[in-house]
């Protein structure tokens, strides 16, 4: 069975919504997936095949760090938070971002235009 | 723990998936469902978030680890055999590496021991004599390469006084040997040039083991006498246990040392005596070996032109201390070392064997581990951690069989190898035995793992594909290949032992025994005393029953103890350089000598007891003598000046002895032997002679060891003082100069032998191995109307055409690899068609046997059971 997120998100782009999720707040998995889904009004869709390594990953690489608290039903969870190293670099990766869409959206928009 | 945390934080995440669904108003059970669809394959999801973090590799090579001990423990026959046959194969390795690593890699135990040079005097006979001392004297004197040079002569001592009598070697050392060597003295001092020189008080340095033995460690034993040889020495210090002489005597301990500047012994003051004196000296910081040659050459010039009547001709040889030390045995030695890597290679090449059938039988399980996503890295890792930790198990039991087989050996090698005392396990050998052992679980590991990971399941259905078992056939032949090298060598060494065996040494060694006789103080005084004693031990010792006769010697036959001058014939004009006389061997001994030896008197008589020191001097010569020295004329009654004496008769001709050993006759450094009454010697010489101790040599009607006791209680009788310090037998002695042949066949031999024992697992195995995949056409050949004799032919042939490969490439293997044996053999040519074809032929009967178990057993097969088996 193939991995693959149903949106289809450019390699790394997972990486960035993750974190930005996070920096909100302290979170764990399972609710990070939901928040994903609700803000980009259900477009993306984060499988768990990419979710958890990507947190690993994430996590490892000393972005993020996590503590197992007790969510509201009671239950042991591992929430995630930001380290302030996984901030510069959100802080980095957001700014990247910005810059690219616009640039991508500049030329999108021009090709149109030059159609019509 | 990471993996239970892993798995927490994935259920939660499916328990609130399953929880969200029921709240959107599914059952439980269609809840469950979906969210399983949904999340697929946890266990998938799992193995990415591991690989996603390095820190968690080791757990998942623990977790190799723990699958690896299960598969072994699980298939725990094949184990045993991989790990034997591993061990075997690292093991020698391990304990040939413990002797090269002790004999020539470890550095001297000696300060800076890089610069650390040997000399040897030179002469136009001789390309290494032992130094003169006045030109030692010269040498250290007129050089300009070195820091300093030292001068050590052995020597015997009797330790009496307090306690029993004591037989002690030793040296006679110059001051500065001890700073040249670095060595510091336990408690006390060494000795300072005051010591070294003639008229310096007496003292001596004794060795921690003798300061412990002796004196009970006592500190207090500075300034103390010791009675060596009859005379007192002061103690000024003690050696400490670390410390060794270069130039020990096989592996004797050494407890005194004494200056040897004190010596006024003759030969020491006369430059054309050598007088066993062996130059160590330290070459100057930076200065190269090459520069001190040309340096000593220039010094030797300037001494010849000097002394022309000594030392025209003569120069002086350089070598590194390590290598004169060390340098003799090195080609021996890595022959030997590549022999236990052809053991390694084919105990590898069985392991892959066996490796390889059990994959074949596990293709099923890590196909299905490919299907289910395992990564062919992780499966190629998988096998090797397994191989490694095959290897691992098999280098550790190596090298308990290595420390068992060392241990074994060091007797033996004791006789043979310079520094062999120092054999044994360290830091050095454990990283070889380590190192080989991971490269081998390498080499047999990767082979299977690498063609098994790429197995898959669609390709998992009968039969064996083609390739796989040529790979195999390529095995065995590569294992015969392997092994008959070593077959050959040891036949060839057991051919030379044989020759050897047969080889008349000229005298009769059975039944004859050798004593070493340090003569009691009171009895060396003077050259009176001396004979007297000698007629006295003599007489009481053929009165020994079972002793038929009994003769004094001063060089036995075959011990490479030398004692030569150059040979002149009266009446013969003396060439201008008397380098350019002959060389005789020379043996002073007593009228008893043929009687004891057996060696046939040719022309003449022998001496008696009527050539004394009063009557004319004699001389009897061997046969070479008298053919070299009187090719057509009758030697009898002509008269021969032996170095500076006065001129002896010659009275008679006996046999020659094949003195420098069974083969080395042809090429000896000395032929022409002569024999004089001891008694005849000049006093200072006979003192001069019996300082060493005195050879008396028997000859007993039956087991020379019986007479042992009784020869010892008649010598105490004689004298309480006279201090026996080694009894041998003559055959002991004959059979010792064939020592490091015999420790090279031993060795060779045994590697062989395992080499032959693996090789023949390995037909058995891939015989066995492709019977049991032939079975069904085997059956249906038998259901066609083939008898049990015929499948018989066609697997044994199967067998004797791999083995007959392998036996032509070890055969021309063979015929290269021979090479570094020709020094060693001996009456067999290193190309001998005899011995290779004989070995060929063993070889290919131990294959076909090998194979013929197997055949019997696919032959014996019920056509039916054959025919339904898969």
């Amino acid at each position: 069975m193939p991995p693959a997120t149903k949106s289809d998100l450019p390699q790394g782009t997972l990486d960035l919504l993750i974190l930005k999720v996070i920096a909100l707040g302290p979170i764990h998995g399972y609710a990070i997936a939901q928040r994903i889904q609700q803000i980009s009004r259900e477009v993306l869709q984060v499988q768990q095949g990419s979710l958890y390594p990507a947190l690993h990953r994430l996590e490892n690489k000393g972005f993020l760090a996590a503590d197992w608290k007790e969510t509201e039903t009671g239950r042991e969870a591992k929430y995630y938070r930001l380290t302030a190293k996984g901030r510069s670099h959100l802080n980095a990766e957001t700014a990247n971002w910005k810059r690219l869409a616009t640039a991508i959206g500049l030329i999108v928009n021009f090709a149109e235009g030059e159609a019509r | 723990m990471n993996e239970r945390k892993l798995d927490a934080e994935l259920r939660f995440h499916f328990d609130q998936l399953v929880a969200d669904y029921v709240r959107q108003g599914m059952t439980r059970g269609e809840a469950l469902r979906k969210a399983r669809q949904e999340f697929g394959g946890m266990e998938q999801v799992k193995e990415e978030c591991r690989d996603a973090r390095p820190t968690l590799w080791l757990d998942s090579i623990c977790q190799d680890l723990r699958f690896a001990l299960r598969t072994m423990r699980k298939n725990s026959a094949l184990t045993a055999t991989v790990i034997a046959t591993l061990a075997l194969g690292i093991g020698v390795n391990a304990a040939l590496f413990s002797v090269v690593n002790a004999v020539l890699l470890r550095p001297l135990a000696y300060a800076q021991p890089d610069r650390l040079i040997t000399l040897f005097e030179t002469t136009p006979q001789l390309p290494k004599a032992s130094a003169a001392y006045l030109n030692y004297l010269d040498w250290r004197r007129l050089n300009s390469t070195c820091d300093d040079l030292a001068a050590l002569r052995w020597k015997g001592f009797n330790l009496t006084g307090s306690g029993d009598p004591e037989r002690l070697h030793g040296r006679m050392v110059s001051a500065s040997t001890f700073p040249i060597l670095g060595v510091a003295p336990l408690i006390g001092r060494t000795f300072t040039a005051e010591d070294d020189r003639v008229g310096g008080k007496p003292v001596a340095l004794i060795s921690e083991s003798l300061w412990r033995r002796r004196f009970g460690a006592d500190k207090g034993v500075i300034g103390r006498a010791l009675t060596l040889d009859g005379s007192s020495y002061i103690v000024v210090g003690v050696l400490p246990g670390t410390f060794q002489f270069p130039f020990r005597f096989g592996s004797a301990s050494e407890d005194v040392a004494v200056p040897l500047g004190q010596s006024t012994d003759p030969p020491m003051m006369d430059r054309l005596f050598h007088p066993g004196i062996r130059v160590v000296g330290r070459l100057k910081t930076g200065v190269a070996v090459e520069t001190a040659r040309a340096d000593f050459t220039r010094v030797a010039q300037t001494l010849a032109r000097e002394y022309p009547k000594a030392n025209e001709g003569h120069g002086v040889s350089v070598t590194l201390l390590r290598n004169e030390l060390v340098g003799h045995v090195r080609g021996g030695l890595y022959l030997l070392m590549g022999a236990v890597m052809f053991v390694l290679l084919i105990a590898c090449a069985n392991v892959v064997n066996l490796l390889l059938a059990r994959a074949t039988a596990r293709e099923q399980e890590i196909a299905m581990r490919r299907a289910l996503g395992a990564s062919r890295f992780r499966i190629v890792r998988q096998m090797l951690t397994e191989s490694l930790l095959l290897s691992l198990a098999g280098g550790l039991a190596g090298l308990v069989l290595a420390s068992i087989a060392t241990g074994l050996l060091l007797k033996s090698a004791a006789r043979v190898l310079p520094r062999a005392e120092q054999i044994g396990m360290d830091s050095r050998v454990l990283f070889f035995t380590l190192a080989t052992a991971v490269l081998t679980g390498l080499l047999f590991g990767l082979a299977p793992a690498l063609q098994f990971s790429r197995s898959e399941i669609r390709k998992q259905g009968r039969g064996v594909a083609v390739g796989r078992h040529a790979f195999r056939d390529l095995l065995v032949v590569a294992q015969v290949a392997l092994a008959l090298p070593l077959l050959v060598g040891g036949a060839l060494m057991i051919r030379t032992l044989g020759n050897l065996h047969a080889v008349d040494p000229g005298f009769d060694s059975h039944n004859m025994l050798a004593i070493d006789v340090s003569l009691s103080p009171s009895s060396a005084s003077t050259g009176a005393s001396i004979r007297r004693a000698y007629v006295d031990l003599i007489r009481r010792l053929e009165n020994v029953p079972g002793v038929e006769a009994a003769a004094v010697v001063g060089n036995l036959p075959m011990t490479g103890d030398d004692s030569a001058a150059p040979i002149s014939v009266e009446g013969r004009p003396v060439p201008k350089n008397q380098f350019d006389l002959p060389i005789g061997l020379l043996y002073p001994t007593t009228p008893g000598y043929l009687k004891v030896t057996k060696i046939p008197l040719l022309r003449g008589r022998f001496f008696n007891e009527h050539d004394n020191q009063n009557s004319q001097a004699v001389m009897v010569i061997d046969e070479t003598t008298a053919r070299r020295l009187f090719p057509n004329e009758d030697p009898i009654g002509r008269r021969v000046v032996v170095g500076t004496a006065t001129p002896s008769q010659i009275i008679g001709v006996v046999g020659h002895v094949k003195h420098s050993g069974l083969d080395d006759d042809v090429t000896a450094r000395f032929h022409l032997q002569l024999y004089y009454p001891v008694v005849q010697l000049p006093d200072a010489f006979l003192k001069f002679t019996v300082s060493g101790g005195q050879m008396f040599i028997l000859r007993t009607r039956s087991n020379p060891l019986a007479a042992i006791e009784a020869v010892r209680g008649e010598i105490r009788k004689a004298d309480p003082d006279d201090v026996v310090s080694n009894i041998q037998s003559m055959d002991e002695i004959v059979s010792g100069t064939l020592a490091s042949r015999r420790f090279l066949l031993a060795l060779l031999g045994t590697f062989a032998a395992i080499a032959l024992l693996l090789a023949s697992v390995g037909i058995y195995g891939v015989i066995s191995y492709s019977v049991s995949q032939r079975t069904r056409e085997i059956g249906i050949r038998m259901a066609l109307g083939a008898k049990p004799g015929d499948i018989l032919k066609s697997v044994v042939g199967q067998g004797a055409v791999l083995s007959l490969a392998g036996i032509t490439l070890g055969l021309i293997a063979s015929f290269f690899l021979t090479r570094f044996m020709t020094s060693v053999l001996f009456g067999v040519g290193r190309t001998d068609p005899l011995t290779f074809c004989g070995v060929a032929f063993a070889l290919c009967l131990v294959a076909v046997c090998a194979s013929f178990v197997p055949a019997r057993r696919g032959a014996k097969a019920d056509p039916l059971a054959a025919l339904r088996c898969d």
